[in-house]
């Protein structure tokens, strides 16, 4: 007859085996401190001790919070991360070094980068900062360029680009990071849509996907290219709305002052320019607000920008219609890039980092399951915030 | 790489000759001697693997998966069980949290209740009633996995190998019936290890030759016999001249008539009862 303990206990003689051989894979690093909170978890800079190596550790979210007594399946994008990190090896990706899985919670290791570019911004916005170089400007958007060249000929779409996710490291090498909403769009069994609702912060979004599109296509990482590019110019976001919630019916709204900020800049999409435009479910919501004319040149004169390559790279970008948007690999070959001053394979030159390092907390207690504080925010990382929310 | 397999996990840690997968089963069945279990009817062979194949098909059925769901979790189960032996988890357990992943994987995600009902429906008596179980077991998966969750299968290279052929010689266009057959025999080679020993490629082409070489009284025969062996030829000489490794795909044929060999020897309820056992060996 059957033994219940195959029940109960159904993993028993593993878990015995196991409990000889394991040593808490943690133990391996030193948590030299917390970094930030991320959508998905909680990020530690830490050492390894065999190695000396600098990384940052990843810490899942549990689904439910005070779960932590019993197990949770893994989340779907922490299952997505894993995956396709794991797959991934490029000098513009951020690269994963181990996935532990360890007390109920699930953790991964990456090479850990000093900066992000939301930092590096935030940085310049001080009044008596020196300006951005022109060539670490120019670098940072060829190199975000070429890790999503390599991402999207791997059939990855990103999906949440945004300064906060393109980190930087010490020596001057950008990293694409947060690959917790990529997906493989080669052969997906599900349409892209239909797994979240919630894809790429608001500022960044896509005019296809503010349209009701709920077709994903690498064309959306790209107009995020070009909302980052003019943010590095600009030194502020420059499709600043406001995020309509979704009300009590679970209807997905229409995000009007999203599409106001696009169009206030690059004018009113018409038929002619974009011929697909009206079929896309929030046309008719375009089209009874009012009608704007493209004044991008004005903006980029008005930054201070000279350069016409940079203005038609920029236009390219924010080309609205996603068919004939440039891809990551058109962009590379832009003309920008062949003039002075060339991109550089060191975003700062031959020099070290000129901004500060990140800022760490000195919680180290990466087991904890609660939030702990916030690192130290300064004047304009709050006063961003406030504008957000 | 995800999209590329030459530069995937699946290509660089998970492949394996014949040779290191059975040391990789000795080596399991050594720490079972270890821990006490001698009875050889106890032991991993290539009709346990027909069972556990079963198990996964029936499950999914009946959640209605998707073909690549089963196929991923095929793969999962592979490589499981080069590493831990079935005397070690609740096989019924194992195989419904391998479902489980690969839903997530491959982007069909079931709730895990869900999966945990079902899968108490089929299996009554052998699976564990609390779905945090699953949860618990998924974790160990994908450490035994150190993580490598994408899979690549034949299906993507049986349709390139079709448009191929197609635009090569007319008579190289396959019927309907037959490009059924091809996907029924890669869908079978996921009940032995081959799909552990050979690129997605050589599987496809594999059972490409197996249906339309070996089988082919299977099929209706689409022209006259005299064309049967003339098309034989123009397939032979296009696989020649394709940059295929033809020795890999003799071998992987071999496996294919090997595994179908076995496949009428195997005895359901026979193995039934001696997986059966392995629930009933005294825990620790």
């Amino acid at each position: 007859m059957k033994d219940p303990s195959s029940l109960t206990q159904p993993m028993a003689r593993y878990k015995a085996r196991k409990q000889q051989e394991r040593r808490d894979p943690l133990e391996n690093y030193e948590i030299l401190g917390y970094i930030a909170a991320g959508t998905y978890g909680r990020v530690f800079k830490a050492k390894s001790k065999p190695t000396g190596r600098l990384c940052a550790i990843k810490k899942f979210k549990l689904d439910k919070e005070g779960a932590a007594s019993y197990y949770t399946g893994i989340s779907q994008s922490a299952v997505r991360e894993i995956s396709l990190c794991r797959e991934l090896r490029h000098e513009n990706v951020v690269a994963l070094i181990q996935v532990i899985l360890e007390d109920k919670s699930t953790y991964m290791v990456f090479d850990y980068a000093e900066h992000d570019l939301l930092q590096i911004l935030h940085h310049h916005c001080h009044p008596d900062t020196p300006p951005l170089a022109h060539f670490t400007a120019k670098s940072i958007v060829y190199q975000i360029l070429n890790g999503l060249d390599y991402l999207h000929r791997n059939w990855v779409l990103h999906r949440d680009l945004k300064p906060a996710n393109i980190m930087i490291t010490a020596n001057g090498v950008v990293k694409i990071g947060d690959l917790g909403l990529a997906r493989l769009f080669s052969d997906p069994l599900q349409s892209l849509f239909s797994g979240d609702k919630v894809v790429v912060t608001i500022w960044y979004r896509a005019p296809e996907l503010l349209l009701g599109g709920r077709h994903y296509t690498p064309a959306i990482d790209l107009w995020a290219v070009g909302c980052i590019f003019a943010e590095i110019l600009a030194l502020r976001p420059i499709f600043k709305g406001e995020e309509a919630k979704m009300d009590s019916k679970k209807v997905i709204p229409f995000q009007k002052d999203q599409v106001q900020k696009v169009v206030e800049v690059l004018g009113t999409p018409t038929p002619a320019q974009w011929p697909n435009i009206t079929v896309y479910p929030d046309y008719p919501n375009l089209q009874v607000m009012n009608v704007h004319s493209n004044r991008l040149e004005k903006w980029y004169r008005a930054i201070g920008q000279t350069s016409i390559a940079g203005l038609n790279l920029l236009r390219a970008l924010f080309d609205y219609n996603p068919i004939t948007r440039v891809s990551a690999a058109e962009a590379m070959t832009h003309p920008f890039f062949s003039e002075e001053p060339r991109a550089l394979s060191r975003v700062f030159g031959e020099g070290k980092s000129p901004y500060p390092a990140r800022r760490i907390t000195s919680d180290t207690n990466v087991k904890a399951n609660g939030a702990p504080k916030r690192p130290h925010q300064s004047t304009t990382v709050s006063s961003r915030k406030k504008s957000k929310v | 790489m995800s999209a590329d397999y030459w530069r995937s996990t699946q290509r660089e840690r998970w492949k394996f000759t014949a040779e290191q997968l059975s040391k990789l089963h000795q080596e399991v069945s050594h720490n079972d001697l270890k821990s006490g279990i001698d009875d050889p009817c106890q032991a991993w062979d290539d009709h346990i693997r027909i069972y556990i194949y079963n198990l996964v098909q029936t499950l999914g059925q009946r959640l209605g998966c998707r073909r690549r769901v089963l196929s991923t979790a095929h793969v999962y189960l592979m490589r499981i069980f080069t590493k831990i032996s079935i005397h070690e988890m609740n096989i019924f357990l194992l195989v419904t949290t391998a479902v489980y992943v690969a839903g997530k994987t491959e982007e069909q995600p079931q709730h895990i209740r869900t999966i945990s009902n079902e899968a108490r429906v089929l299996w009554t008596d052998y699976m564990p009633s609390e779905a945090t179980l699953i949860a618990e077991c998924e974790f160990y998966m994908i450490e035994e996995l150190h993580g490598c969750l994408i899979v690549h299968h034949p299906y993507r290279s049986l349709s390139f190998l079709c448009e191929s052929m197609a635009d090569t010689h007319p008579w190289l266009v396959l019927s309907n019936e037959e490009f059924q057959g091809i996907w029924a025999v890669i869908n079978d080679s996921y009940a032995s290890d081959i799909p552990l020993m050979y690129a997605p490629h050589i599987i496809a082409t594999s059972a490409l030759y197996m249906t339309l070489v070996l089988r082919p009284q299977l099929i209706r025969p689409p022209r006259p016999p005299d064309k049967i062996k003339a098309r034989i030829d123009v397939l032979a000489s296009y696989l020649g001249k394709s940059a295929i490794d033809l020795e890999k795909i003799a071998e992987c044929v071999q496996e294919l008539v090997s595994l179908y060999a076995r496949w009428e020897t195997y005895d359901q309820r026979q193995t039934h009862l001696r997986v059966l056992k392995t629930l009933s060996l005294e825990k620790p």
